[in-house]
């Protein structure tokens, strides 16, 4: 209740993220990073990822699948969004790797 | 999910948190409910108010023990002995309502002759395989049911298969044909094993092994099993106490059994209410961030145990009676919602786009393999596994094995700067030069700055509106989703190899609105209710769903969510009555208590006047009532059930309320669908102080230790290492990790400190101190916490030996207003067999005063600690 109570401060408190955050590979430091751009790049990592990692078939059979790249969280989301995830990363990508808090 | 879902054919609850108000007795186990869902709690308080006796089951008195008529502290982990003891007791003393129990549930069905119980077989049933250490199921079959296994898998049990998916026993065999003996005398029916199952579940066994006298037992067994019968139901409501158990879907079977005996499934003030822990989980199942299924409950094809062919998938999956003979429906509604034109009858409707399951994939799975080296890139969506998972240090190294990391939150994440300021850095195990890992941090919109629906843990979809835009580069998920699919479709667009056929025919042609470009959320939702192909006509109801391709549904189990273009259910705020019509929409077909035929007697008239909730209105010749009939319209009670030759839910006849089920009653006995046996037995935790009192095995043997030299564990039974028993657990003004509530002033100000629970008996005995720090150690991880000596805590007599069990609250970190060790460092990556869920709830531990060293220091003790006693 106290939760509920408190969501006020939750959607305005100084703490919350309002830019892109960005580390790079070994650096000790935040970077901050314009959205767009940082879209574009995260798009660029899955495709490679994907392309590198992506097994169309085993055996002569289909499989469609990459198990190197993974997704964890949905139960703090909303349902449409967690559709959307599983039908670009799973329908779409062939992602099989997917989770949430929801495993009961 | 499982649990719920073998027992009645659907893994939700089956009742709405206000219908508790009519209660005539609620249990409360695995759950603080006052402390953890303290609004649904106030329907509790009402049927107290109302003449209801209240029990609260639990190690420790907390909130929810403060409010009840009975406190039972039991040992965490003995819950199937406690549960197991209420349906002996119930079985000893013919207190099951014997109508209800004969017309709806499977306790007249005769078993195969080759099965063997536990009981027979100390601690197994029978189709154990030592060697692949996992169940053939084939012997727990009905009598008489053909089976189904042509494959190379067996139905529901396939190595890599967890048990989210639809298989609820309808899969292994055609279960509407079986042999019965409505007298429940032949020797092998399911009532008389399950009578010779329990008989050891004594009130002695109780009080020895749970540590509950024999009279506090005795008097819950009374007060809860006379809420039962015409006249008066009962409720159970269970949260993680029960699921994060090695055995934690079998726990969930015990109430399942225990309130189809009583009677108590369908019926106002009966039913079992699982207490979800995040505004979705209830969402997030049905609509799936899982591995092992699709939106609906629709298993996802498994590489070798799911045929390539999308007719053998269908014929797999399929059940010939009841609502899953619709299986083909729902499927290739799903395929065209995903694929649109693209999925077509010629190309099996982009079935073999879908990828294949081919091993365990979920959390834990993927990130072992994450922690050796295997995995590339990781999205991580409002979760915080940094401190919310178990085993925290293996979680936190293994991120440092990514090439690139994203993670979606409203503020910085301890899983976000692992590579910084982890715990492994400070002691010198990481270091950010030594991490190669790319991170994107990426800030999330809250739930007041964007549209959309949660499903909650009464499946009821409410649609919220946006009351203000987030702040900054802020954004929704569903809009990082939509612009992330429209750059990846983008780059496939003219790339015509097979892994992107999918891809370029998934549909994601959502309309946008604002200046950010905003998806409109509504169109995804109408995209879940499903419409018709041809002229974008949104579905009123699940029956209009065709298998020819001509309808489009991203979950069939939504249907009737958005029936009209302007029509949105999930948005409606006018509640006409108590359980809540007119206000959002509960699945299905806006039922708020599920399988509610069993309200009425077979004949169709209410068991009561008391009890009614539909019944047959036989001038309109349909069901009626306070509730939507789960059940269809106008199938009169009296008609006869065809299930030997019959097709579909008409087969079922008039007068079997569990629709899913091709046999449509509720599963005392779960002939398949579950991996670790048909009926529930108790098994010890993994890290146990005491050995099983009822079979040589001791732990549950189907569940997954996942032990390693990162994953190390303490002895059992009896480590003197670790001699407690240790839980952990949530407290009302912090939300399970912390990421959103230890950055809040108020809530950090409410709970500042990690502290420890513990008896003054304990502290007395080691020398705690209230107030003073104390260092409690498990074989994964050494933390430390303040010490509360409280009379919450008490040690119980087990077997002749004292035991004392030590609680921890889990929402600190090394981020946010307010910092504490993190106490999921403390837990094992372990698997229950059905879910892949690790267990939190019971495990040992050491406790000892003082505080802990820091650095490299940490790690030698934790090398001392773990040398042989």
């Amino acid at each position: 209740m106290s939760q509920g109570a408190d969501t006020f401060e939750l959607h305005t408190h100084p703490g919350r993220l309002k830019k892109v955050k960005y580390r790079r590979p070994s650096s000790r430091q935040w970077e901050e990073l314009d959205q767009e751009t940082a879209m574009d790049m995260v798009a660029d990592r899955l495709w490679e990822s994907r392309e590198r990692t992506f097994q169309e078939t085993r055996d002569g059979e289909s499989l469609m699948q990459t198990t190197a790249i993974a997704h964890l969280g949905g139960a703090t989301l909303d349902i449409e969004e967690n559709y959307l995830i599983k039908k670009l990363f799973t329908a779409g990508l062939g992602m099989v790797c997917l989770s949430n808090q929801a495993r009961i | 999910m499982p649990g719920l879902g073998t027992s009645f054919g659907r893994g939700g609850a089956t009742t709405a948190q206000q219908d508790l108000s009519n209660s005539d007795a609620i249990i409360i186990m695995g759950s603080s409910m006052a402390e953890n869902h303290p609004v649904g709690f106030q329907w509790v308080m009402e049927a107290r108010e109302r003449g209801a006796k209240i029990i609260h089951v639990d190690p420790r008195f907390n909130r929810t023990s403060a409010m009840v008529d009975i406190w039972v502290p039991l040992r965490a982990g003995s819950d199937i002995l406690f549960l197991g003891g209420l349906i002996n007791y119930v079985l000893k003393n013919n207190k099951e309502f014997r109508e209800y129990v004969v017309h709806y549930t499977n306790a007249a069905t005769i078993l195969r002759d080759d099965f063997r119980d536990t009981e027979d077989l100390d601690g197994f049933f029978s189709g154990w395989d030592a060697e692949k250490a996992k169940y053939d199921p084939e012997s727990w079959l009905y009598k008489g049911a053909p089976s189904k296994n042509g494959g190379r898998e067996k139905a529901g049990h396939s190595e890599a298969a967890a048990g989210h998916g639809k298989d609820r026993g309808g899969e292994a065999q055609d279960a509407g044909k079986f042999e019965s003996d409505i007298s429940l005398d032949h020797p092998r029916c399911v009532f008389q094993v399950m009578r010779r199952h329990f008989s050891r579940y004594t009130p002695e066994m109780v009080e020895r092994y749970c540590g509950v006298p024999k009279e506090v037992f005795l008097k819950v067994a009374e007060t809860f099993s006379s809420a039962s019968g015409p006249e008066k139901t009962g409720a159970i409501c269970y949260a993680v106490g029960w699921t994060q158990h090695s055995k934690g879907v079998q726990i969930i079977r015990s109430a399942a059994i225990l309130q189809l005996l009583l009677g108590n499934i369908g019926r106002p003030g009966g039913g079992i209410l699982a207490l979800r822990g995040h505004a979705s989980i209830q969402g997030s199942t049905d609509i799936p961030t899982l591995y092992d299924i699709l939106p609906g409950y629709l298993p996802m094809p498994f590489f070798e145990a799911d045929s390539h062919k999308l007719k053998d998938y269908i014929k797999k999956h399929k059940a010939r009676t009841g609502s899953w003979s619709g299986f083909d429906k729902y499927f290739i509604s799903l395929m065209k919602a995903y694929y649109g034109n693209a999925a077509t009858k010629e190309n099996d409707y982009g079935f073999n786009w879908l990828p294949r399951v081919t091993g365990d994939h979920s959390h834990f799975g993927y990130w072992l393999d994450m922690a050796d080296g295997k995995m590339e890139g990781l999205f991580v969506m409002g979760q915080n596994p940094a401190v919310g998972a178990s085993n925290g240090r293996l979680e936190r190294k293994a991120l440092a094995n990514l090439k690139w990391l994203v993670v979606r939150d409203m503020v910085e994440t301890e899983t976000a700067s692992f590579w910084l300021d982890s715990p492994e850095v400070e002691r010198g195990e990481l270091s950010p030069e030594s991490i190669a890992t790319e991170v994107f941090l990426f800030p999330a919109a809250g739930t007041a700055e964007k549209e959309g629906t949660f499903t909650n843990t009464q499946r009821l979809l409410q649609y919220r509106e946006k009351p203000v835009d987030p702040p900054g580069d802020a954004r929704s998920d569903t809009w990082f989703m939509f612009h992330l699919g429209r750059r990846i479709k983008e780059k496939a667009r003219n790339d015509p190899r097979p892994r992107n056929a999918g891809l370029n025919a998934l549909t994601w042609d959502y309309p946008t609105e604002g200046k950010h470009a905003e998806p409109g959320v509504e169109s995804v939702l109408k995209e879940i209710n499903g419409y018709t192909v041809a002229d974008h006509k949104q579905l009123k109801h699940i029956q209009a769903l065709k298998n020819d391709g001509s309808t489009a549904c991203g979950a069939w189990i939504y249907c009737g969510v958005f029936p009209e273009d302007e029509k949105n259910r999930a948005n409606e705020r006018n509640p006409q009555d108590l359980l809540g019509h007119g206000w959002g929409f509960v699945w299905p077909n806006d039922c708020r208590i599920i399988y509610n035929r069993a309200s009425a007697r077979p004949d169709g008239k209410p068991w009561s006047e008391r009890k009614k909730l539909v019944w047959w209105d036989e001038e309109k010749k349909q069901w009626a009532g306070l509730d939507n009939a789960d059940y269809p319209k106008d199938l009169a009670p009296e008609t006869k059930d065809n299930l030997k030759n019959g097709k579909g839910v008409e087969a079922l006849g008039g007068a079997r309320p569990f629709t899913l089920h091709p046999d449509g009653v509720g599963w005392l006995y779960v002939a398949s669908g579950l991996k670790d046996g048909p009926l529930p037995t108790h098994y010890e935790p993994l890290e146990s102080p005491v050995a099983n009192p009822l079979y040589k095995q001791n732990a549950n043997p189907a569940a997954l230790k996942r032990e390693r030299p990162d994953n190390p564990y303490a002895n059992s039974p009896g480590d003197p290492r670790f001699p407690h028993v240790l839980s952990t657990y949530r407290l009302t003004e912090h939300h399970t990790a912390g990421g959103m509530t230890r950055t809040l002033s108020h809530l950090a100000e409410l709970q500042p400190e990690l502290f420890t629970e513990v008896s003054p008996e304990l502290a007395d005995e080691i020398g705690l101190t209230h107030g003073d720090w104390a260092t409690i150690s498990t074989p994964r991880a050494i933390i430390e916490a303040r010490v509360l000596v409280t009379r919450r805590m008490r040690p119980l007599w087990i077997d002749g030996q004292r035991v004392h069990q030590v609680g921890l609250p889990y929402h600190w970190g090394y981020k946010g207003r307010v910092k504490g060790d993190v106490v999921n460092d403390l837990l094992a990556i372990s698997e229950e067999p059905n879910v892949r869920i690790m267990e939190t709830k019971a495990l040992v531990c050491d406790i000892q005063p003082g505080r802990r060293p820091h650095g490299r220091e940490l790690l030698k003790e934790l090398e001392q600690k773990m040398e042989p006693a």
